[in-house]
C-alpha cells in the first residue's frame, strides 16, 4: 500500500508539485503518467527517501520510507538508469546490496533468473552491458529483498521488445499475487497495457486518477479518420463546420467529435473526393494529450463557444507520436 | 511477504560496505599500492644508501637515521591511501550508485559511518603489515648500516605512522564527500599533499603555520631521533602527541563536512 497525500515540492521559485495526492492499493498495477518534467520522478524520489518534500506526506505501509527496517525486503525501487558502478560484475553489485539489507545471497542467483540475465552475463563488468541488460540487473535489484511493494521509475526505458513483453507480464504476475505496484512513464500507450489505474500528472498536480477504461471512455473522445484527395481543401471545410481536425503522421485527418456520415455529407456538399472513411473510438492518447493540454492552458473563461474545440494542442516533441489506436489491455 | 527482522543497525551496513570495497579493483588496487611501495621503496633506498655509505660519498647526510629512514616510505605510499580515501566515497558519487545506496540504507548517519569504518578498517589492515614490513625492507636494504627493532622509540612511531596513514584514508574520504566529487576531491587533496605542504614548509615566513597543515602535522607522529623536536618552541616542530591532536581535527572537520553535505543531498 501507497500513499502519496498533499504532497508539495519546490525548487527554487519553480513548483515541482504543488499538491499531490493518490494511493496505490495492493493487488494492483498503477501507472504515473505524465510528460517528461511533470513531477513524476520527484514524486518517485520522495516516496524512496532521496528528496526531501516541503510538506504532505509519502507513506509506505503506513510508515516513511526511512523508517523501515531493511526497506529493501518491503520495497523493490529501479530508478532511472546508472545506479552501479560500472566497474563491478553484476553479482558482485547485488552481493553488497544483498548484505546491505540482510538478504541471503541466494537470492542472487534467483534474482538473475528471474529476470533473465545469464550467468555468463552476470559475471561480467557491468561496463559490458547493454542498456537493456543494465535495466535487467536494475530490476533485479529491485526484486533482491522479495519486496512486496515494487517502485518502478520508467522501467520500459531501454528495454527490447522482448523485454518490454516479458516486463508486462510479470508487473501483471506481481499485483496477481498481491503486491503494490507504482509505474512511472512517459509513455501512456505502455503504461495502459499493464496499469489497472492510471493517475495522470501534469504541472506538478493530479490530472486524473481513475480506472484506465474509465479514464479512456471520459476523455478519448470518439471521432472519425478520413482520407482526401485534397486534404487542406477537406481541413477548411472541416473546420469551417466547427469541427476539430488534427493531421496525422500519415497524412490523414483526425476529426473529434464527428461521425462518419456528417463527414461523408459535408465533403459531398463541397464535392471533395474522399479516399477512405471510417469512424474510430477515440484513443488513450488522444484523452492524455487532452488532459494535458488543457492543464498547460486552461480554458478563458470569456472564449465564445463557437471556438471551443480549438483547444491547442501541445507540442509533440515531449510525447509519442499521436495514432488513432486505441490500446487495449493484455488479457489477464 | 515482507520478513520483518530487528533492525539491520551498522553491522550489516559495514559488511556490505567492505564488499564494495573488495569488489571494486581501483580500491584494492591502491591499498595493494601501499604495501608495494612501503616495502619495495623501503628496500630500494636502504640498499641506496648502503652503497652510498660504503662508497663514501658525501651526498648521504651525516645525521642520516636509520631508524627515520625506515618510516620514510610512509611518505610516499600515503598517496594510494589519498586515492583510497577519496575513492570509497567518490566512486559513489560519480557513478551514481548514491542513489542505490541510499535507497538500500536511507539513515544517512548509518550509510556514512558504516563507510567511513570500513574504510579506516581496511586502511588499518594494510597500513600495519605496510609499516612493519616497509621498516624490516629498509632495514635489510641498509644492511650492516641498518638497526634492529629494538630502539625504544620505534613502536611509537610505527604506531603513529600506521594511525597517520588511517586518520588520513577518513580525513580524504571526508573532503570526497563535502565536494562529492572523487575528481574534484583529487584536485584539492593532490597538490596539497605534495606542493602546497612542502612549499610552505620551506619558506620561513610560512612554515609557522605550515606545520599544522594535515600531512606537516601528522608526521610528527612518527618522527624519530634527529627529526624529534629539540627545542619545543622551534618553528616547524611540534610534538607527537600534538600532531596527532591536529590531524584528528583536521580529520573530524573533514568528516563534518562530509556528512553535512551528504545530510542535505538531495538526488
Amino acid at each position: 500500500m501507497i500513499e502519496v497525500a498533499e504532497l508539495t515540492k519546490r525548487y527554487g521559485s519553480t513548483v515541482a508539485l504543488g499538491g499531490v495526492g493518490f494511493s496505490v492499493p495492493p493487488g494492483s498495477v498503477t501507472g504515473l503518467l505524465g510528460p517528461n518534467g511533470a513531477g513524476k520522478t520527484t514524486i518517485v524520489k520522495i516516496l524512496l527517501g532521496l528528496v526531501r518534500q516541503d510538506t504532505g506526506r509519502a507513506l509506505i505501509h503506513g510508515e516513511r520510507y526511512r523508517d523501515l527496517t531493511a526497506p529493501l525486503r518491503t520495497v523493490g525501487a529501479l530508478l532511472e538508469a546508472g545506479c552501479a558502478h560500472r566497474g563491478r560484475t553484476a553479482r558482485r553489485h547485488l552481493r553488497w546490496l544483498a548484505r546491505s539489507n540482510r538478504i541471503p545471497l541466494s537470492r542472487i542467483d534467483a534474482v538473475l533468473e528471474q529476470v533473465g540475465l545469464p550467468d555468463r552475463a552476470a559475471r561480467a563488468r557491468i561496463s559490458a552491458f547493454s542498456l537493456g541488460m543494465t535495466q535487467r540487473l536494475g530490476l533485479a535489484a529491485a526484486l533482491l529483498g522479495d519486496p512486496d511493494v515494487l517502485v518502478l521509475d520508467e522501467p520500459v526505458n531501454g528495454l527490447d521488445a522482448e523485454g518490454i513483453i516479458w516486463l508486462r507480464s510479470f508487473l501483471r504476475r506481481q499485483a496477481d499475487q498481491g503486491r503494490t505496484v507504482l509505474v512511472s512513464s512517459h509513455l501512456m500507450t505502455e503504461v495502459a497495457r499493464t496499469a489497472d489505474r492510471l493517475v495522470v500528472i501534469g504541472g506538478g498536480r493530479v490530472l486524473a486518477d481513475l480506472p484506465t477504461d474509465e479514464l479512456i471512455e471520459r476523455y478519448a473522445r470518439p471521432g472519425v479518420r478520413v482520407t482526401a484527395r485534397d486534404p487542406a481543401r477537406l481541413a477548411a471545410v472541416l473546420r469551417g463546420a466547427g469541427w476539430e481536425v488534427r493531421p496525422l503522421p500519415d497524412g490523414a485527418l483526425s476529426v473529434t467529435g464527428a461521425t462518419a456520415g456528417q463527414v461523408g455529407d459535408l465533403a459531398g456538399r463541397h464535392r471533395i473526393v474522399l479516399e477512405s472513411l471510417g469512424g474510430t473510438s477515440g484513443s488513450l492518447e488522444d484523452a492524455y494529450l487532452d488532459l494535458v493540454a488543457r492543464a498547460d492552458n486552461p480554458p478563458p473563461p470569456a472564449s465564445p463557444p463557437s471556438s471551443a474545440p480549438a483547444t491547442p494542442r501541445p507540442s509533440t516533441a515531449t510525447l509519442p507520436p499521436s495514432s488513432a489506436v486505441t490500446p487495449r489491455k493484455d488479457s489477464r | 511477504m515482507t520478513l520483518r527482522l530487528p533492525s539491520p543497525g551498522l553491522m550489516p551496513v559495514l559488511r556490505s560496505e567492505l564488499t564494495k570495497i573488495g569488489t571494486l579493483r581501483s580500491c584494492t588496487a591502491s591499498l595493494a599500492a601501499l604495501f608495494v611501495t612501503c616495502t619495495a621503496l623501503g628496500a630500494v633506498s636502504g640498499w641506496s644508501v648502503r652503497r652510498a655509505v660504503d662508497r663514501g660519498s658525501s651526498v648521504v647526510r651525516p645525521d642520516f637515521d636509520p631508524e627515520a629512514a625506515g618510516l620514510a616510505a610512509v611518505a610516499y605510499g600515503q598517496f594510494a591511501l589519498i586515492v583510497f580515501g577519496v575513492l570509497i566515497i567518490g566512486h559513489e558519487y560519480s557513478s551514481g550508485m548514491i542513489r542505490l545506496s541510499l535507497t538500500a540504507v536511507p539513515r544517512r548517519g548509518v550509510f556514512y559511518t558504516a563507510k567511513l569504518l570500513a574504510g579506516a578498517g581496511a586502511a588499518l589492515a594494510v597500513a600495519l603489515p605496510s609499516v612493519f614490513l616497509g621498516y624490516l625492507a629498509t632495514q635489510a636494504g641498509l644492511g650492516a648500516h641498518g638497526t634492529t627493532l629494538s630502539a625504544p622509540e620505534l613502536p611509537r612511531a610505527m604506531a603513529g605512522a600506521v594511525t597517520y596513514l588511517v586518520l588520513t584514508t577518513v580525513l580524504c574520504a571526508g573532503i570526497a564527500g563535502a565536494v562529492r566529487s572523487p575528481v574534484a576531491a583529487l584536485a584539492v587533496l593532490t597538490p596539497l599533499y605534495f606542493l602546497v605542504s612542502q612549499l610552505l614548509m620551506t619558506v620561513e615566513a610560512t612554515a609557522w603555520f605550515a606545520r599544522y597543515l594535515p600531512d606537516q602535522a601528522g608526521f610528527r607522529m612518527f618522527a624519530v631521533g634527529a627529526d624529534l623536536p629539540v627545542d619545543p618552541g622551534e618553528a616547524a616542530s611540534l610534538s607527537p602527541v600534538l600532531g596527532l591532536a591536529v590531524l584528528v581535527a583536521w580529520t573530524c572537520a573533514a568528516v563534518a563536512a562530509g556528512m553535512l553535505r551528504l545530510r542535505r543531498l538531495e538526488l
